[in-house]
Parts: structure tokens; sequence; C-alpha cells
């Protein structure tokens, strides 16, 4: 009886004090967490389309959106995560469109979980700098070796199906932001 | 040999003799799994080597108060509790390796490194000793997954701690970043280290 | 719906196999796989927890952690589940079928540890998994890591009798053959594709 106590009686005194002292490290730490993941959401956003000073978070039915604006609070364009499964896991991405949601503004692979060395190259500077400027009208196409048309994606050598997944994902996800009505249609 | 003071043997085998990677052939899933790159290597086995001395310290210091029957679930309780303090200061001030090692953090707790060295050692020593036991066996551990870090990160992407090293010539070979080549090269490695050992043994 | 469930079943098998894809369950991985019946005990003994655990810690995270605003206990909160349940189920198993104690009884402690099952745990959350598919994904993970396991003891039996390198004897021949079938399970990465 008396040893049942004690067993009880050090298990308990660990988890109270565990539970203290982890209450009092996430009372100190969760301000920078949260800090940091705002921050991860505003780098992404604001990378995709230049000029953005401010955004605004939106919720049309179940789609997410933010709206950004200038320095002089002017409607810049949307910005939007799109989703998807890639070669083996899934791909987030987020994708910046201009107001009229005529054109795409940039393009930023922001989780994916591709074959290092290969896929994983879809969230490298120069595979994400060719969606820019690319019309938002028409779907993308992917082309092994180098575009000669218009809205033309070169795929990555080696990986084209985590570069096609990618395309697929983004010519799926703007028609459905379109779908919503976002931005200055409305 | 005999001169030596304990505490520093306590401190060296886990160095080369008792190499937690290479020779006890403990903590296999991080060593595995993170060091595709050299640097992450070096954040794990720092990770590793904090929880492993704050728990081996605790432990030790409260070796005589915890009672047999529920020695295991109270060192876990303990492990766990500083992973979680690891896990957070990551998330706080190291946004990048948090998400570099992701869900490998949390397996701290798991780690049969940290679990073994409290029953081995740590329950049965007195606190500077375990805790230099702790310090060598982190170290131990951290070097080992720098080096398998820097081999992979090598081959598979021409640098290491992502400074250029090989050429524009050099292809890289990508199964090095790749599952296989996280066990190809461990094993390699392992065959290599039992040759050096015996050269060693051999000389003396 | 079913199809859904079929995939996550796939993907935890065979695609995102836990053991040759994650390096989750390494210990007993090489430690067990020397003889084909303990490495399927093993498995078995592995998948029965997985299952249990699946859905217990989904009701942990959604009634209780939630519920109070406790996130920064996860950790603790899923090793103890974990830890108790394996020795839940040691004593259930010892009181109604001795014969199957018998056969995976030393296995069940050596569970605890086994990164796995804390894995699996915390992917089911991250992943926001309904209960079902958190059902349908501990299943899985535990009968992709006996197939991995039971693949890897009937290699080693043939192995015992070949003429390995001295220097590679023991933990680096496995380790290399590890290798080998990762490289097979990377080849059904492919096999799954949604869209």
């Amino acid at each position: 009886m008396k040893k049942g106590l004690k067993i009880t009686l050090t298990l308990t005194l660990i988890a109270v004090l565990s539970g203290a002292i982890l209450a009092e490290v996430y009372k100190v730490t969760v301000e920078d967490i949260k800090a940091n993941q705002k921050k991860e959401i505003e780098e992404a956003v604001f990378s995709v389309l230049p000029g953005a000073k401010e955004y605004k978070r939106e919720t049309r039915g179940s789609r997410e959106f933010f709206k950004c604006f200038d320095d002089k609070a002017e409607l810049r364009g949307i910005a939007f995560v799109a989703e998807g499964i890639g070669y083996q896991d899934i791909i987030k991405v987020v994708v910046g469109v201009d107001s009229g949601l005529s054109k795409i503004t940039g393009i930023r692979v922001i989780a994916h979980n591709e074959t290092p060395g290969l896929g994983a190259k879809i969230s490298e500077g120069w595979f994400e700098e060719q969606f820019k400027g690319l019309s938002a009208a028409v779907r993308l196409d992917l082309v092994k070796g180098e575009p000669d048309k218009k809205n033309q994606i070169q795929a990555i050598t080696g990986a084209t199906i985590s570069s096609q997944a990618l395309v697929d994902i983004i010519n799926k996800e703007i028609e459905d932001i379109k779908k919503h009505k976002v931005g200055n249609c409305d | 040999m005999t001169k030596t003071p304990v505490i520093l043997k306590d401190f060296a085998k886990g160095l080369w003799q008792e190499n937690p990677v290479f020779r006890l052939l403990i903590g296999m899933c991080p060593t595995l799994a993170v060091t595709s790159q050299a640097q992450n290597g070096l954040a794990m086995g720092l990770a590793t080597s904090f929880t492993l001395i704050a728990s081996s310290t605790i432990v030790s210091i409260f070796r005589k108060l915890i009672p047999k029957e529920v020695r295991i679930p109270s060192y876990i309780l303990i492990i766990a509790t500083f992973v979680t303090i690891v896990s957070l200061y990551l998330q706080a001030k190291f946004p990048d390796i948090s998400k570099d090692l992701g869900p490998y953090i949390p397996l701290i707790i798991v780690n049969c490194l940290i679990l073994g060295r409290q029953e081995v050692f740590a329950s049965k020593n007195p606190t500077h000793r375990a805790a230099a036991d702790a310090l060598g066996m982190g170290l131990g551990f951290t070097i080992s997954l720098v080096a398998l870090g820097m081999v992979r990160e090598l081959l598979g992407s021409g640098t290491i701690f992502s400074f250029k090293v090989l050429g524009d010539g050099f292809r890289p070979w990508i199964i090095m970043l790749t599952p296989p080549g996280a066990f190809l090269s461990l094993g390699l490695m392992l065959g290599m280290i039992n040759i050096i050992d015996r050269l060693l043994k051999g000389k003396s | 719906m079913i199809k859904e469930l079929i995939l996550v079943f796939v993907a935890a098998v065979l695609v995102n196999n836990f053991v040759l894809k994650y390096f989750l369950g390494i210990c007993p991985f090489l430690g067990v796989s020397d003889n084909l019946h303990s490495a399927v005990s093993m498995g078995f003994a592995t998948t029965f927890v997985m299952s249990i655990t699946a859905p217990v810690a989904w009701c942990i995270k959604h009634f209780v952690l939630d519920k109070l605003g406790l996130p920064f206990l996860e950790y603790v909160c899923f090793i103890i589940v974990i830890a108790s349940l394996v020795q839940f189920v040691e004593m259930v198993i010892k009181k109604f079928y001795p014969a199957l104690h018998q056969a995976m009884g030393i296995y069940l402690p050596l569970i605890t540890t086994n990164c796995a099952i804390l894995f699996m745990a915390l992917q089911l959350v991250l992943r926001e998994y309904s209960l079902l598919r958190s059902i349908v994904f501990g299943f899985g993970s535990g009968l992709g890591f006996t197939l991995a396991i039971t693949i890897m003891a009937g290699i080693r039996e043939e192995i015992e009798f070949c003429d390995v390198p001295r220097c590679l004897k023991g933990p680096g021949i496995t380790l290399i053959i590890a290798g080998l079938l990762a490289l097979i399970f990377v080849g059904l990465g492919g096999l799954i594709k949604v869209n």
C-alpha cells in the first residue's frame, strides 16, 4: 500500500512539474511562434505580388484569399494558397494574380515533399520565376525543353510529374478563384 | 590508462569506443532521416545532446527518489518535457531549422540513445559522472550525424554546409539525398569504421 | 469516401512506407529482423498497438487538448498514452490469450520506444485526418512496418549462408540491403495519383 502511494505520488509530482514548466515556456515562446507563422505567410504573399504593402484575409464560401493593397491603399491583386497532390505528397503554393484576375503576378511554393534534387526543384527561384507575368485567362501548358509559345512552362529535367502536378494545381485553383468572383470583378 | 580520471573516461568513451551511432547502433532513426544536409545533422545532434544532458542530470540528481517500478515512465516524462522545450524554442527562435527537422524533433523523445543512457548510466551514477557521460555521448552522436551529413551532402549536391565544394563539372549523385542513399552510405560507413578499428587494434 | 480510405491505406503501406521512406522503427527493424518468426511477431504486435493508438490519440487531441487549449502538452500526453496502452495491451493479452502472449510477449515492451508509433500519432493530428481515416492510417502504417521487417528477415536468413566481406558483417550489410529495398519502394512512389 505504502509502495503504491509512493509510485502514484512520484508520477503525479513529475507530471505536475512538467505541466507547469511547459506552461511557462509556452507563455514565453508563443508570441514569437505566432509572429513567425504570420511572417511566413506575409513574406510569401508579398513575394508573389510585387508592390503589395498590406493584406487583408477574407473568405468567400470555402475559399480563403488575401486581398493585397499597395502603400496608397489601392487594390494590387489577390493572393491565395493552392493545394494539391504532387508526386508523392501534398504541394502547397501561394499564387498571386492581379486585381482583374487576368495575369499571374508570381508564385511561391511553401510546402512540398518531392524527391530531393529532382522534384524538389519546384521550389527553386528559376522555376517559380517562369510563372511571372503569364496570362491567367488560358490554361498553362508544360513542355520539355525551351518554351516556344506563350503560357508555356519548361519542365524540370527528370521531374516531369512534379512539374506537371504543380502546373495542374495552379490551373485548377485559378479556375476556382475565378468562380468565386473575388477581386475587382465583384 | 589507470591514471585517467574517471570523469574523463566517461566523457571520452562516447566519442569512439561506444559511439552511439557507429558502434552501439542506437538512435538510428534521426541519423538516417535528417542527414541529407550537414547543417540539419548538426542541428539534430545539438537538440538531442541538449535533451540528453538535461535529462541525465535531472535523473541522476533524483535517482534515489524515483521508485524502481515506475522508473521508465518517469524517465520518459522527463525526456518528453525537455523535448517540448527544445521544440518550442526552435519554433520561436529558429523557424527555418524547426521546419527542416519538422516531425523528427518530437521523435527525440523515443530516441533509444536517451532512454538507454538513463537506464544504463544516469540512474546508477553520481551527477557529475552522468553529466560527463551525457556530454560525451551527445558529442559522439552529433559528430556522427555531421559526418554522415557531410558525405551525403557532398556527393548528393556537391556542397558542404551549403558551400560549393565540387566544381560545375560534377554531376550530383541525387540518390545520396534520398532514403536509399541514406541506408547505403551509413552501411558503407559502418564498414569503413570497422576497418579503421581493426587497424587501430592491430597496431596496439 | 471508400476510395479515399483505400488511398490512405495504400499510401501508408507501400508509397510512404514508415521504415523505408521515413526511417521510423529502425531499431527493431535492425534488431529483430534476424529470424522470420520473431520479425512477423514483432510486426503484428506493432500493427496491433498502432491500430489502437490511432483512435485514442485522435480522441485525446480533439476532446481533451483542443478543448482545454493545451497544445504544448501534445508530446507528453501522446507518449504517456502510448506507454500506458502498450502496458494495458500486454496485461489483457496475458490474461485472455496466454498463447498469443507467449508468442509476442517479449516484443511488447520494446514497442513503446518504436518511434513509428509516436510519429503516426503526431502525423494524424498534423494532417487533420478524420477519425475513420486515422484508424485506417494507423492500421496501414503498422502493416507497412510488418511488410518491411518481414522482407528484411527473409533476406537476412539467406544472407547467413553467404560470404559477406568481414567489415560489413552484421549491421553493415543489413543497412545496404535496406538501401536496396528502399530503392524498390521509391519505384512505388508513382503508384497512386490523386487529382
